[in-house]
């Protein structure tokens, strides 16, 4: 059940009705815990019954190297390296065997096959920072199996993020949470704001941008180039509304999870761009890859060197597919140039150039995320610069949508100075309520209704 | 206060008028007299249709003397364009016809055989009567109805009715439902009992003599191009193959319209079916689509008057 499906809607329909029940009869938090984990084991099982045995194990051997783990290293280790397992084996087993079969020539006999639990590459991030943080004395190890397990499975986060921290969000679980009107009143307004950005604006673009990467040799210049610039809005709407609604379902039910975004578009440089984009992502590869490589602190071609390998696997952890590890590694230069630049020139004032220059560079290398492989993303960046004419098709939704987040981009920059906001309404005021149910009926009037998962959900 | 804001707003986004039943039995249902329309989810039309109910620029009466009949579905009524641009309007435009256009949405091109004696009743058109189909494949089961004039298409009447079909807003919900449900696989045709078929078209060709009419079935496949700019289209040849076979037995002029759109593709990248707010080269006939149709019907009538 993703989010925007009915079945989700009855399901969390019914979870709100029960939290907000325990919460009015001063049912200890405890109760209400073991409530939402059952929620979330039900909500995983319903993608796959399977892979809840995959999570459950995760959660078992998790909890338990984590009450061991400030003794001695070992155990750090060994948890890491059932994560690794985990995640290698699900994700990257057969990309591997493809890769080296194709490099030596063997063939790809060893491949098996193999199902993918979904939110696989989120949980075991998870896994791993809770461990890391218990080892390094940030946060106590969780004694409470239930609390413990709810921080694992919670159901808004499972799917795709955000990866929330265990001191953040396992102590918002062990408090005691009232559901208050304004809450919900808040909760359903930022569910509703993803709700929109994902099955309205992201959904309406893909079917032009699929479209275009299915056959891209046939389409003209300015149709590849509309497409390029569409995909970088509906990544943006698919991702962001999914961590909008995550927000929104945690509000309502009594939890402030992280922001996952902060209008990474008008970022003047490639790190700036990776401090609004995907924030959890960025910050969990910064502390749990970077740093302990070693980070800044042994000079600079090391400092260059971690910053590339770090990138190249949060690009693998994207996908097992070369394109992604590209597409980190590109991402990786941009950082490594913008530290050289910084370095040589000093923290200049970036202006509206360096903006669109940063937004022209992640929109390009873009197309190496959404390639099928590499010789897909050689033909749309073929296509893009030999100016030739082909099938034009100027999408409605990609111009739509395209303004649309400028406008709000340019909103949230001067009246919220330079952050990501949500439209709240005051549903006390017949204004608001009106504005509100507007928004929603938009919604529902203008959602696409083929069928089109979330970007994230299949990392 | 939102909810009359929201049918505000689909009144022109998305107004399908409601259906009203047709005693005539020309069609199985038509729209009221002079009523709205307008279509932005896929393509962009609207206006109004005739006194008559179908989608015409210009009125029905006892006197009108038609010379060319259309009859088919969503696709030929061309609520998806601008009136000017459908086939209909096109064909009245580039030849010295008078055509008449009763296309509504869901006639297939077995219900259109199967209504074909009340339309020609009625309509009384003096040359030709056109039937567009955008497959040709059926299941045995429609054939069956269509020749037994069976599970007929509903029309909407009483009070209750009325008002939902008027709640534009509904009509928008429940067209996205629709949709959603139409979005999961569904099994492919394929024409299994030819002995069915043929009847079909037999009783369409005695009626037509009858009427003293040439019958014209257009076909119009969806095309399909890959990534080395091979395109072709998309059907089943062998059931094409037996339709046509059959049409050219009984003197039905059977037109194929794939070289036709090819060739458009070929010469200037434009595809006949798909929307700029929909997907290129999926869903209804678009402007080309309507043009390239009555071009090369206009091409077929003259190429039988010789």
């Amino acid at each position: 059940m993703i989010f925007n499906s009915i079945g989700f809607i009855i399901f969390f329909c019914v979870v709100l009705l029960l939290v907000f029940a325990f919460s009015k009869s001063k049912v200890s938090c405890k109760k209400t815990n073991l409530l939402l984990l059952i929620a979330s084991l039900f909500l995983y099982a319903t993608f796959d019954y399977r892979c809840l045995a995959i999570l459950v194990a995760l959660i078992v051997y998790t909890y338990l190297l984590g009450l061991k783990v400030q003794s001695e290293k070992k155990y750090l280790t060994i948890g890491v390296m059932l994560d690794l397992f985990l995640l290698g084996f699900f994700k990257y087993f057969n990309f591997f065997i493809d890769s080296f079969g194709r490099l030596f020539g063997v063939g790809t006999a060893g491949s098996i096959s193999i199902i993918l639990p979904i939110g696989i590459s989120f949980y075991v991030f998870k896994s791993v920072s809770y461990l890391y943080d218990v080892y390094k004395n940030r946060i106590e190890p969780e004694k409470d199996f239930v609390s413990f397990s709810l921080y694992i499975s919670f159901f808004p986060e499972i799917v795709a993020g955000p990866i929330s921290r265990a001191g953040n969000l396992l102590g918002q679980i062990k408090r005691d949470r009232e559901i208050t009107l304004n809450n919900l009143a808040e909760g359903v307004q930022v569910f509703v704001f993803g709700l929109f950005k994902k099955i309205v604006i992201a959904d309406n673009i893909s079917v032009f941008v699929n479209e275009v990467y299915r056959v891209p040799n046939a389409y003209s210049s300015l149709t590849i180039a509309l497409c390029v610039l569409a995909y970088s809005v509906e990544i943006y709407m698919d991702f962001s509304g999914y961590s909008d609604m995550a927000v929104g379902c945690s509000k309502m039910i009594g939890f402030d999870i992280e922001k996952n975004f902060n209008l990474p578009y008008i970022s003047k440089n490639a790190t700036e761009f990776w401090k609004r984009w995907h924030i959890t992502l960025s910050s969990w590869l910064m502390d749990y890859v970077y740093i302990p490589l070693g980070g800044n602190r042994k000079g600079k071609q090391r400092q260059y060197f971690n910053l590339l390998l770090t990138m190249a696997l949060g690009g693998l952890w994207h996908g097992a597919n070369w394109t992604y590890v590209l597409w980190g590694i590109a991402n990786g230069i941009a950082l490594i140039v913008h530290k050289m630049y910084r370095d040589r020139f000093g923290k200049k004032k970036e202006n509206a150039i360096s903006i669109i220059g940063t937004f022209i560079f992640v929109s390009f290398t873009w197309i190496l995320f959404r390639a099928d492989s590499f010789g897909n993303a050689l033909d749309v960046l073929i296509g893009l610069f030999s100016f030739r004419s082909g099938v034009d098709f100027i999408s409605s939704w990609a111009v739509i949508g395209t303004v649309i987040t400028f406008i709000y981009t340019v909103v949230a920059y001067n009246k919220n100075d330079k952050n990501a906001f949500y439209p709240i309404f005051n549903l006390n005021s017949i204004w608001g309520l009106f504005l509100f149910f507007v928004f929603v009926g938009l919604t529902v009037g203008l959602a696409y209704t083929g069928s089109n998962p979330f970007i994230y959900a299949a990392f | 206060m939102a909810f009359i804001f929201l049918n505000v707003l689909s009144f022109f986004y998305y107004n399908v008028p409601s259906r009203t039943p047709v005693e005539d039995g020309a069609t199985e249902y038509k729209w009221p007299s002079y009523s709205f329309h307008s279509q932005a989810t896929e393509g962009l039309g609207f206006g109004r249709v005739n006194n008559d109910g179908y989608n015409n620029s210009t009125d029905f009466t006892k006197d009108s003397n038609i010379d060319v009949l259309l009859m088919g579905s969503s696709h030929f009524e061309g609520f998806n364009v601008l009136k000017d641009e459908n086939v209909a309007a096109v064909l009245n435009r580039i030849c010295d016809k008078t055509v008449y256009n009763i296309a509504i949405s869901e006639h297939t091109m077995l219900r259109c055989i199967s209504n074909l004696e009340d339309a020609l009743k009625k309509y009384k058109p003096n040359e030709y009567v056109v039937i567009e189909t955008m497959t040709v494949s059926f299941y045995d089961a429609e054939i069956e109805n269509a020749l037994n004039r069976e599970n007929r298409l509903p029309t909407y009447s009483g009070m209750i009715m009325d008002v939902l079909q008027n709640m534009k807003y509904l009509k928008l919900v429940y067209h996205q439902y629709d949709n959603l449900k139409a979005s999961s696989p569904k099994e492919s045709k394929a024409l299994n009992n030819e002995a069915l078929i043929n009847e079909l078209l037999e009783k369409a060709k005695i009626t037509c003599e009858e009427y003293g009419v040439k019958m014209i079935i257009v076909f119009h496949p969806t095309l399909t191009y890959d990534n080395d700019n091979n395109v072709h289209a998309l059907y089943n040849t062998k059931d094409e193959r037996i339709l046509r076979e059959f049409c050219e037995e009984k003197g039905i002029v059977f037109v194929n319209m794939e070289q036709e759109f090819i060739d458009c593709y070929k010469s200037s990248s434009k595809l006949p079916h798909g929307f700029s707010n929909t997907t290129p080269g999926n869903g209804h006939l678009n402007s080309t689509g309507h043009r390239l149709i009555a071009e090369k019907i206009k091409e077929v009538m003259g190429a039988q008057e010789k």
